[in-house]
């Protein structure tokens, strides 16, 4: 997909504009831009889940996930509400426990595509046990109830067999029950059903490209990232904020990895010297760039993962956009003053 | 973090009287407690009694042609005193990148003059390092990116004060309080090197305090550049001061004083020098620069900063000129 990935960056970064290796601009301070590519896997399977409807309209799925800070708790209950024509608010996640019905760890970026689909199948499962409950009391096969907006419908209600026999027209309309009423008819006896992953709802492999804009200054080889360009697709986007959002957190970590993060032990004594938030540098508010994320949609592929992609690629963008911009290559990160001014000394000084 | 007593000053007679005969580090004085906190939580000190000296002098006022800032006025006050901000640049935009908003906005003048020295060795509870009664600077053999350029050691901190850097620059003196009564001390003698004072960093003994920082009437321009690696909080690699008595575009006297640079602020003579009886050019100020960072002697892994604070001074004249 990188073939149709990189103009989209390339326009939104403004490509056309970049200088051939090494700002000939004048003064210290030296742009430039560099791009990279990333793919990764994503796929996730083995996810458990139990759903119970009860009697008064509650929905309640239980899954042993968690959510790690990616927003799966959000996109579970979006899958939910979408199988069961509610609204996200109308159902309760519960997950973080062990005692749910097991799911697999977090790592690899591959919970969206285990949880998901036992979502999918899971509400699904209640869904039909639902209808199998209230049907005889509708006076009609389960397969004539389907799923409204906030309600169940109820599909040529004069027409069961019973009724065909009394004469009714098989065409009669339908009949729309609130969700609520539908499950006020479950009684003391609430839908409980178990889910699990199945084959055909998710996959693995995504990939995307970006697109770093960088200021250097070269006097004392302080790297500023001005703009990161992400194209990224990861299937089926559930969604596309909070998938957005993974994007950002992505980006941000690889801007860190790039420019900050380094974990400095003592040679001497193999203690860590900067166990603290005052030396172990990361992003603060004004060390992040602006950030543009496009996010290709491929629904025909199912959920696939997105927590790791998009910091797959930033750091060799960022370092592709250094050299760009001063000439020299850094082929270690974090790219750190002191490393970029002994390259830029090392390439004949400021001059 | 050591359980504490805790003595609320009201005055400078409460504040000294509860600081009387001190015994290093037993009795410390805190006053936004941004910095003594982090050293008691972290165990590098542990004192028996806290005495806060928040509610002392804060006030900001013109004074003989200069200005008096109450040691405890808060940076964020500095920041947005209008006299201040028109006649001392240096120091304003110094204080404006202290820490953070937070720190700024609880952190006092006085405080950030006193705070400790930020290497990584001396806050860090598993180095027993010379400045802690230790045997050895484990910096020199160990990670020096952050550690002087300047000085003998035998240990080489980075002083962390951002605003003494600009009250050398001014000329500025130090109003201490102690048991022997008020004395004020010139900036420049204040802040000692590690084989004067190995223990501490400055001249002012346990049972004194600073009250004001009392500046002259500064020189025509003045500014002050500072190099983070990173925008937001962090510690400068390398910082500079520059403060200029001008007859008309002709450089009369110049005081430079750098930052993060070695175990006090540093003054640069031999770049005042250059800059004396100049009309300063881009040239210049390269010049200058140059001979500010001339008698630099790296440690292992921080020669990148010679570059750096270079700069710092090249900036900062250039700002100062440039208005």
């Amino acid at each position: 997909m990188w073939a149709k990935y990189f103009p989209i960056g390339a326009e939104r970064i403004n490509w056309k504009s970049r200088h051939v290796t090494g700002d000939p601009a004048p003064g210290p301070i030296k742009r430039g831009l560099g791009c990279s590519a990333n793919r990764w896997g994503g796929a996730g399977t083995g996810a458990r889940a139990h759903c119970e409807i009860g009697s008064d309209g509650s929905v309640v799925m239980r899954c042993g996930t968690q959510d790690i800070g990616t927003a799966n708790k959000t996109i579970m209950a979006i899958v939910v509400a979408e199988t069961l024509g509610l609204e996200v608010s109308q159902v309760t996640i519960e997950l973080g426990d062990s005692n749910h019905p097991f799911a697999p760890g977090s790592g690899g970026s591959t919970t969206a595509a285990a949880v998901m689909p036992a979502m999918r199948v899971t509400a699904g499962k209640a869904r039909d046990a639902l209808f199998e409950r209230i049907a005889p009391q509708l006076g009609v096969a389960a397969a004539q109830i389907e799923i409204g907006v906030g309600s169940v419908v109820v599909r040529g209600a004069g027409s069961s067999s019973s009724a065909v026999a009394q004469g009714a027209k098989a065409e009669d309309p339908a009949k729309t029950l609130s969700w609520k009423d539908a499950c006020k008819m479950l009684g003391t006896v609430p839908v409980s059903v178990d889910g699990q992953w199945e084959r055909g709802l998710s996959a693995g492999g995504t990939s995307g490209v970006q697109f770093a804009d960088v200021e250097v200054d070269i006097e004392t080889g302080i790297t500023r990232v001005k703009k990161i360009v992400c194209v990224q697709d990861c299937g089926l986007i559930v969604d596309l904020k909070t998938a957005e959002t993974q994007c950002y957190g992505g980006i941000i970590s690889g801007v860190n990895y790039a420019v900050f993060e380094e974990r400095i032990l003592d040679r001497n004594t193999a203690n860590m010297v900067n166990p603290n938030m005052e030396w172990y540098h990361m992003a603060g508010q004004s060390d992040i760039p602006e950030i543009d994320v496009v996010l290709v949609d491929q629904p025909e592929r199912g959920v696939i993962g997105i927590g790791e992609p998009p910091a797959v690629a930033t750091a060799a963008a960022i370092a592709n956009a250094i050299r760009n911009a001063t000439g020299v290559t850094l082929r270690h990160i974090p790219i750190t003053p002191d490393k970029l001014l002994a390259e830029i000394e090392r390439a004949g000084g400021t001059n | 973090l050591k359980a504490f007593a805790y003595v609320n000053a009201t005055t400078e007679r409460e504040a000294l009287a509860a600081l009387a005969k001190a015994e290093r580090g037993r009795v410390l004085p805190m006053a936004g407690g941004m910095d003594l906190l982090g050293l008691a939580k972290d165990y590098i000190v542990t004192p028996e009694r806290i005495v806060s000296i928040r509610n002392l002098d804060q006030t900001i006022a013109g004074a003989d042609g200069g200005l008096r800032i109450g040691a405890a006025a808060k940076i964020v006050d500095l920041v947005e005193h209008a006299t201040a901000r028109k006649l001392y640049p240096a120091l304003i935009t110094a204080a404006e990148e202290v820490g953070t908003p937070q720190i700024r906005n609880l952190g006092t003048v006085g405080g950030n003059i006193m705070q400790r020295p930020r290497c990584w060795y001396f806050r860090n509870e598993e180095f027993h390092c010379l400045k802690k009664g230790g045997s050895r600077c484990f910096a020199v053999e160990g990670e020096n990116q952050y550690h002087a350029i300047f000085g003998d050691g035998p240990c080489h901190i980075v002083h962390p004060s951002s605003l003494a850097v600009p009250v050398i620059a001014y000329g500025g003196r130090f109003r201490v309080a102690g048991p022997g009564g008020t004395r004020d001390i010139e900036a420049a003698q204040f802040f000692q090197m590690p084989n004067q004072n190995l223990y501490g960093e400055s001249v002012l003994q346990p049972d004194e305090i600073i009250t004001h920082i009392v500046l002259p009437a500064p020189g025509q321009r003045s500014a002050s550049y500072e190099v983070r690696f990173k925008q937001s909080h962090d510690w400068p690699l390398a910082a500079a001061s520059v403060n200029l008595v001008m007859a008309g575009p002709t450089v009369k006297s110049a005081r430079i004083v750098m930052g993060a640079v070695a175990p006090i602020p540093w003054r640069a003579p031999a770049a005042e020098r250059v800059l004396a009886g100049k009309a300063v050019t881009e040239a210049i100020a390269i010049e200058a620069a140059n001979a500010a960072v001339a008698g630099a002697r790296p440690m292992t892994g921080n020669a990148y900063k010679i570059q750096i604070a270079r700069t710092a001074v090249k900036r900062a004249i250039l700002a100062a000129v440039r208005g």
